[in-house]
């Protein structure tokens, strides 16, 4: 089956500034996509131009096989949830959904019973006739995606659609959103900042930085092999050892790490390296292992430190060790294991990578 | 609030606004005197209203300054919000900000000033001076101020509001009837009957550029105080005030009602 979306090799340009870099792209049919990156890295202007709010400067983008260059926002078949929810004041909560249906040319009988559908999707019965300024922030949220909706898109664009809630809401409003989804089986495309949303809700992430795609995968690709130092910490918490490559051969690379002449580590890596190039070892927190000294001199592949800090975040413990390097290292422990070390801060321990844990960066 | 005693804010208050309205009030009370001299209260009545009814000079002003302020609040509703409109939502056209700044001209420039050019300029294009100069001049003066509303209403809305009826499907059209228009209502309403009470205020311009059979209420009333004021002026006086009352206080009303946020 061809994708549903196929953004090829689109450029958007703000005077000097490419907002939009060269950026292909595609999405599948029914598939939940998120595009993540840090504020002003072209994202919304990526989903803008794929809504039909301005045109790319080259490139093209095609929907359903179709090339969309001259065809108006209005008469493509993707609607787009607001950030500001964007719902008309000055009518009800119905005719607010009703709107893009009566634009559609639907009759009064198909609206109506289109609008019960939208609302009991949303778990919005009995609010039909409210004004969108008597709604609060949450309900807000449900009638513009039911509104975004009603239309049966074949593509549903979210900008940041969680940013006006509190986090509790939002962590609730994931899940709602994400059934929604599987429920209507309509592509979903996720505009965010915030890589825990993303993680949560896609299906397949591709993040953004400075108007160009610097990875795409599933949540799991990207938070277990980022492919870049950039990746690497944008998504999830991250130690970045600063390291030299030794070797490389057949996608293992192996490299030492700065100031610990004799500490040489051997993990994969996608692109490839040569010798003596300068890199970065990447451990997430979780693959730090930690154990207590107990007087003998560490183990090969441990590195001796000191705890600096310790954080109890109710399921996981956080630790931080400052190494002989200077180097402090973030460790996160589950919670059984924290108790069972019982580390305090001024606790002299071993620092280790756990098995598969670490990743040695291309960039 | 402030720890100032309430009678000291209270008193403050009414020394305000007896300064304010207490003219007003008493040019009011003695449109009801019975007496002929102005200054001798000789009882309540309401002949001197009778008598202006009866005074076709001054029912004539009136008949005129109406027309002429509901002509140009019309007209001065449509420019103005056209105007404002380019101001709120075009983004930097080229000689926006002298547009913008050229919007507050006439309301900063002086009347009188005003009043000359628009003569000149009727002269210059050889318009016979009468009601709809008048019309004119009015408009110009009024569609300033209907700019500068509708204009800071457009902007206080969410500017996805438009995109997100496009995206719903609404051509550029269907977006400005439906949404952007239903929304600045409000403004425009109030912008209309701002202009309307300013053209029935209006003394100046309408002294520069009327012309003969076209004089205007206040004009009217001004040529007979020359010759003293009489009873009947007052009454006259105290139904206008009370007429700009009523439209100041409906354009609150507008604003309320269609109030969305």
């Amino acid at each position: 089956m061809p994708p549903l979306v196929e953004i090829q090799e689109v450029t958007r340009r703000f005077g000097a500034l490419a907002a939009v870099d060269n950026v292909s792209l595609e999405i599948a049919e029914g598939e939940f996509l998120a595009l993540l990156g840090p504020s002003g890295c072209g994202k919304t202007t990526l989903m803008r131009l794929i809504a039909g709010f301005g045109a790319a400067d080259s490139g093209r983008i095609l929907i359903g096989g179709r090339d969309m260059a001259d065809v108006p926002p209005y008469e493509r078949p993707v609607n787009m949830m607001f950030q500001s929810h964007a719902l008309f004041p000055h009518m009800s909560v119905e005719s607010n959904i009703a709107f893009g249906l009566a634009r559609a040319g639907m009759s009064k009988g198909d609206m109506g019973r289109r609008v019960a559908e939208m609302l009991r999707l949303v778990q919005m019965e009995g609010f039909g006739a409210r004004r969108p300024h008597q709604l609060s922030g949450g309900q807000s949220q449900r009638v513009a995606l039911a509104r975004a909706l009603a239309r049966r898109p074949r593509l549903l664009l979210l900008d940041e659609p969680l940013a006006a809630l509190d986090r509790k809401l939002r962590e609730e409003t994931q899940f709602e959103l994400k059934a929604v989804q599987r429920e209507l089986g309509t592509a979903f495309m996720l505009v965010t900042h915030d890589q825990g949303e993303a993680m949560a809700m896609a299906g397949r992430i591709a993040v953004m930085r400075a108007g160009a795609i610097a990875q795409t995968g599933s949540p799991r690709e990207i938070y277990e092999s980022p492919a870049s130092r950039f990746v690497a910490e944008f998504v999830g918490g991250i130690n970045l050892f600063e390291a030299v490559v030794v070797s490389f051969a057949g996608g293992i690379a192996s490299a030492r790490l700065d100031g610990a002449s004799d500490f040489v580590f051997t993990a994969r890596c996608s692109s490839p390296l040569a010798a003596g190039q300068k890199t970065a070892l990447a451990v997430r927190p979780e693959s730090i292992v930690i154990t207590r000294t107990g007087g003998a001199p560490p183990a090969p592949g441990a590195l001796r430190g000191e705890v600096v800090d310790t954080a109890f975040l109710g399921g996981i413990f956080h630790a931080r060790v400052k190494l002989a390097s200077g180097f402090v290292v973030l460790s996160a422990l589950s919670g059984p294991a924290a108790a069972e070390l019982g580390l305090t801060r001024g606790d002299s321990v071993d620092a280790s990578i756990g098995p598969g844990g670490g990743r040695i960066l291309a960039s | 609030m402030s720890g100032r005693p309430l009678y000291f804010r209270a008193g403050a208050l009414i020394f305000g606004f007896a300064f304010l309205y207490a003219p007003i009030l008493l040019l009011v009370i003695y449109s009801f005197n019975a007496s002929r001299l102005v200054s001798v209260w000789g009882g309540f009545s309401t002949r001197w209203y009778q008598a202006l009814w009866q005074n076709e000079a001054l029912m004539d002003a009136a008949s005129v300054s109406l027309r002429a302020a509901l002509a140009s609040g019309v007209i001065a509703a449509f420019l103005g919000t056209c105007a404002g409109l380019a101001l709120a939502r075009f983004g930097r056209f080229r000689g926006r900000a002298v547009f913008s700044s050229m919007i507050f001209a006439p309301i900063i420039a002086p009347e009188v000033i005003m009043g000359l050019s628009l003569l000149l300029a009727f002269v210059a294009l050889d318009a016979p001076r009468g009601f709809w100069t008048i019309v004119c001049a009015h408009a110009t003066a009024g569609m300033c101020f209907v700019a500068v509303i509708v204009r800071a209403k457009l902007e206080s809305l969410d500017g996805c509001l438009e995109e997100a009826a496009m995206d719903l499907g609404a051509g550029p059209a269907a977006a400005f009837a439906r949404i952007t228009l239903p929304l600045a209502a409000p403004a425009v309403i109030a912008g209309f009957l701002l202009a309307f009470t300013l053209s029935l205020d209006d003394f100046v311009l309408a002294s520069f550029v009327s012309g003969p059979g076209s004089t205007t209420l206040p004009m009217r009333i001004y040529s007979q105080v020359r010759l003293g004021v009489t009873p009947e002026i007052n009454a006259a006086s105290s139904l206008m005030i009370g007429f700009v009352a009523v439209s100041l206080a409906a354009g609150a009303l507008a604003a309320r009602l269609f109030r969305t946020r």
